[in-house]
């Protein structure tokens, strides 16, 4: 899987750069993506922007996330199409995620 | 009632899934859907396939995930099929609706749910969703209807 990461002040911005993120991605995400979270970045900001097609295995890999973050508001996502957020919303993840329509939106309630 | 039909058998490898799900995705654009009624469909199918090489076959590659997909006038009928384990009956409750994947506390992190969160996907979005074991094979089925094609004037 391809990522792109930049901070934006305090917050590390991660970009998923895959249309497709699905089970067969989800090793090679946590291998990039953990160790980013693990280094004690204060917040995390995950961009969904590119990403068309997102299931259960994807999102258990961005729970993770929001579990090996010391502080788990401080992490969110954004830029999630329609289609994806429905997942959110369909097993109620909705409820523990933050979102933000723009990376540039997620980057300032976060700082 | 005729249906338009296609059966499309791939390995058992997750990496495989996405072509499953490209085949879905088109079929119901095809047919009317939106973008996000397509997506579900779609996430539907490649739940069920995940769960069948995870499940069924322990992620080992090499057996055969048999797909397929028909298209009614008013409904869509999809099917993944494997001769692999069953799925387990603790699993099976959430599609019997006697349990359920999505009732958790969301501030209680370490206890979010790890398993059934396909099975539950799919009772969301589908119709219908059955499961069948027999004779060394499983078959689970799942139906969406879908608005009927506007009459020829």
């Amino acid at each position: 899987m391809k990522i792109e990461t930049h901070k934006a002040g305090s917050v590390l911005v991660i970009r998923i750069l895959e249309a497709r993120f699905g089970a067969d991605a989800v090793d090679s995400f946590n291998q990039q993506v953990l160790p980013l979270i693990r280094e004690g970045n204060p917040a995390i900001l995950l961009d969904l922007s590119a990403v068309s097609f997102l299931d259960s295995s994807g999102l258990d890999a961005m729970l993770s996330c929001l579990k090996a973050q010391n502080r788990p508001g401080h992490l969110a996502v954004c830029g999630a199409r329609e289609s994806v957020a429905s997942l959110f919303r369909l097993t109620r993840m909705d409820r523990v995620f933050r979102f933000f329509p723009t990376s540039e939106e997620g980057v300032a309630a976060l700082s | 009632m005729q249906a338009n039909r296609i059966h499309l058998t791939i390995d058992s490898s997750l990496a495989d899934v996405f072509l499953v799900g490209l085949l879905v995705n088109s079929a119901c654009r095809f047919v009317g859907l939106d973008e996000t009624e397509a997506y579900q469909m779609e996430l539907c199918v490649v739940e069920a396939a995940n769960n069948t090489i995870r499940h069924a076959y322990n992620e080992q590659a090499g057996h055969e995930v048999a797909v397929s997909l028909a298209i009614f006038p008013d409904r869509l009928e999809f099917s993944v099929a494997d001769r692999g384990s069953p799925i387990s009956e603790d699993v099976l409750a959430v599609l019997r609706r006697e349990a359920s994947a999505t009732d958790y506390d969301p501030f209680a992190l370490d206890q979010l749910p790890r398993v059934g969160m396909g099975l539950e996907i799919m009772r969301e979005v589908m119709d219908q969703v059955d499961y069948e074991s027999s004779g060394g094979g499983n078959c689970l089925r799942m139906t969406k209807r879908i608005p009927a094609p506007a009459p020829e004037v």
